[in-house]
């Protein structure tokens, strides 16, 4: 990244008695979907309320354009958000909440109806715009929401968890709605959410955060694969990790001893025979083997019983205990062979080397 | 949900009714104790006090009449007429004042303050409403008088009498301890139900901290102000201590010319006409204040 389009600079926010966020920085690029994610706690609703100007940093420095926002006030910043709760005003009409920041910077009354108006059918809610807000519905109150955000046009948009409160369908609904959205606007998107799932979907890079402090930033794909620490790997969930230790080296695997016997990993960090290693399998790499089916030479197996089956649409995530007391998942399109999974079933589970990951940092 | 339905479809079909007939009846008891005494010390005591209007004196005793003299005698004499307009200025700027006092102090309270200091300054203001005001009012008497604490105090320095008892002064000091604190809490509840994410929107959204107060808190609580408002004339233009003990019942205000004719040769029908006539003065100020502020909260319709 060159040249990043908003930047934060050490920024450190302690409150009495917490320390909410230590010293972080990051770069993000103009037009760039990010997305800070993490437990409730970890920061980042915080770091978010600091680039609005809504918190002051015990120190450290935000960076916006190229220009120093860190005690611009909040009103000047123009960084608009989308809250959780929403903060619609009440006793506004929708079109006047809409316009709301327009009439705030001085717009004639006629070019504020219009903006609004304009932006109300952007996000089709077309006519509407002398409805009272308890006429709306959740999910209209949202795009009501968001066009009272964008209608200044600004380069920046701020969402903190602006899905959470919605049921199943419309939050689906509206992140691809969000994401066409930045992909007409072209704008920065910083996305504040505890939803994997939202993460994964919208951003172009997602920000995992723990305990004030980034754990790893990166393309979701990258970091769902390629977890840099056992905090990250769990937080993804939908993996199970294995701990041992490196009994030796060889042709680009390293042979890790685990309770469930000798395990081949790929060769990716530096650690000397005896040394603790802990890998991660994705749930979607793992594989049953068939009644009287033999594991691929070198792929290991791990016998164990079936505790349970959960459903999401098309696939299926199976829960398994191996002999040793270790949590499997394993996830893969449903095959209708559920009836003879019922929990108790012994299985038996392999998967590719090649496709464990080590983690960097346990 | 799932479980609130099956709960309600399981009563309807067996039970349904009895469930709903108490469900209807156990408010009404509930409620009935305090309606019952709203009924015996407040709606028949003004039903008899309007009945007493059309009533006569004779040599000093009471007959019931109907006669509407006692209302034109009234409401066409000088001193009442002056009275009324005197009471009503006087009511109108002590709420003024007291709202201006008032919302900074509760603006502070409420969002600018800590959870521990805010509690205890609300207790700070609700002791003085359970103090005495008469003794509050006396002790103001006793501090503004010409030998009061003030003038003694200013004589011992050597500076010049200042005569601070009577006038404007004095009676809207009474009257800013009666109401102030009521006021003050009324404002700091109303602030306190501010959902605070509504400013820090308004701030995000470009707003300074004027545009702010005036086109978020204030519509946000516009039924509290009013209902401060309203309280504030309320108690101002009812009062009776301040105007006797402060200005010596000069000039004299309705409570005081009720209490006037009545001593001179009985007038109860007289000061009746005074007192329901107030009355409505009082109410229709709370039904205006009530109109205008509940106006645009119901949306657009």
């Amino acid at each position: 990244m060159i040249d990043p389009y908003v930047r934060l600079e050490a920024l450190d926010m302690r409150y009495p008695g917490h320390h909410a966020v230590k010293d972080l920085s990051l770069d993000i690029a103009g037009g760039e979907f990010i997305a800070l994610m993490g437990p409730s706690g970890c920061g980042k609703s915080t770091t978010l309320r600091m680039i609005a100007g809504l918190e002051q940093p015990t120190s450290g420095r935000i960076l916006i354009g190229g220009q120093d926002m860190t005690h611009v006030s909040a009103d000047r910043r123009g960084t608009p958000m989308v809250w959780q709760n929403l903060a619609l005003f009440p006793f506004l009409s929708v079109e006047d909440n809409v316009a709301f920041s327009l009439k705030m910077r001085g717009d004639s009354p006629a070019s504020r109806r219009r903006a609004a108006n304009e932006w109300l059918e952007k996000v089709g809610l077309g006519g509407m715009g002398k409805r009272h807000i308890s006429q709306l519905s959740g999910g209209q109150r949202q795009r009501v929401a968001i066009a009272r955000a964008l209608v200044t046009q600004p380069s920046i948009l701020l969402l903190d968890e602006p899905l959470s409160a919605l049921d199943a369908h419309l939050r689906v609904h509206l992140q691809t709605e969000l994401a066409r959205l930045h992909r007409e606007l072209k704008i920065t998107f910083i996305y504040v959410t505890h939803s994997q799932s939202e993460a994964f979907a919208l951003a172009d890079r997602v920000v995992v955060m723990a305990d004030g402090v980034i754990q790893q930033a990166g393309p979701p794909r990258a970091v769902y694969r390629a977890p840099v620490n056992g905090f990250v790997a769990s937080f993804m969930g939908m993996n199970t990790r294995m701990d041992g230790s490196v009994a030796a080296r060889s042709d680009g695997m390293i042979w890790v001893d685990c309770p469930e016997g000798r395990i081949a990993v790929p060769d990716t960090v530096a650690a000397g025979p005896g040394a603790a290693l802990s890998f991660v399998i994705g749930a979607d790499r793992m594989r049953l083997l068939g009644g009287h089916e033999r594991a691929p030479e070198g792929h290991p197996t791990v016998a164990g019983r079936v505790v349970g089956i959960e459903f999401v649409g098309s696939t299926q995530t199976i829960f398994v205990a191996s002999d040793t007391g270790r949590d499997f998942r394993l996830q893969r399109l449903d095959l209708g062979d559920d009836a003879v999974l019922t929990p108790g079933t012994p299985v038996t589970l392999t998967w590719d080397p090649r496709h464990a990951w080590v983690l960097p940092h346990p | 949900m799932t479980a609130r339905l099956e709960k309600t479809q399981a009563i309807t079909p067996a039970g349904g009714r009895t469930r709903a007939g108490n469900r209807a009846v156990l408010p009404l008891v509930l409620g009935l104790p305090v309606a019952l005494w709203q009924l015996a010390f407040f709606v028949l005591p003004v039903i008899f006090l309007i009945v007493i209007t059309f009533w006569k004196v004779r040599s000093f005793r009471l007959e019931p009449a109907f006669d509407l003299g006692n209302w034109e005698k009234v409401l066409t004499s000088t001193p009442f007429q002056r009275a009324l307009v005197y009471t009503t200025e006087v009511a109108a700027i002590a709420s003024l004042l007291c709202m201006l006092i008032a919302f900074p102090a509760a603006h502070a309270i409420a969002l600018g303050l800590s959870e521990t200091a805010r509690r205890r300054w609300i207790a700070f203001l609700i002791i003085p409403v359970f103090s005495s005001y008469i003794l509050k009012v006396y002790a103001w008497q006793v501090v503004l008088s010409p030998g009061g604490v003030v003038n003694v105090s200013l004589a011992a320095l050597g500076l010049p009498q200042v005569d601070l008892l009577g006038g404007a002064l004095s009676l809207n000091i009474g009257l800013l301890t009666l109401t102030l604190p009521v006021v003050t809490l009324i404002l700091t509840f109303a602030l306190m139900g501010v959902d605070r994410s509504l400013l820090e929107a308004a701030r995000n959204l470009g707003a300074s901290g004027g545009q702010v107060l005036m086109q978020v808190t204030l519509p946000a609580i516009r039924s509290g102000v009013g209902l401060a408002a309203v309280t504030a004339f309320l108690m101002s233009f009812g009062d009776y201590a301040s105007p006797v003990f402060l200005t010596g019942s000069n000039p004299p205000t309705l409570s005081i010319l009720i209490v006037d004719t009545v001593k001179s040769g009985s007038q109860w029908p007289r000061a009746s006409v005074i007192g329901v006539s107030m009355l409505v003065i009082l109410a229709l100020a709370f039904v205006t204040v009530q109109f205008l502020t509940q106006r645009r909260a119901g949306g657009a319709r």
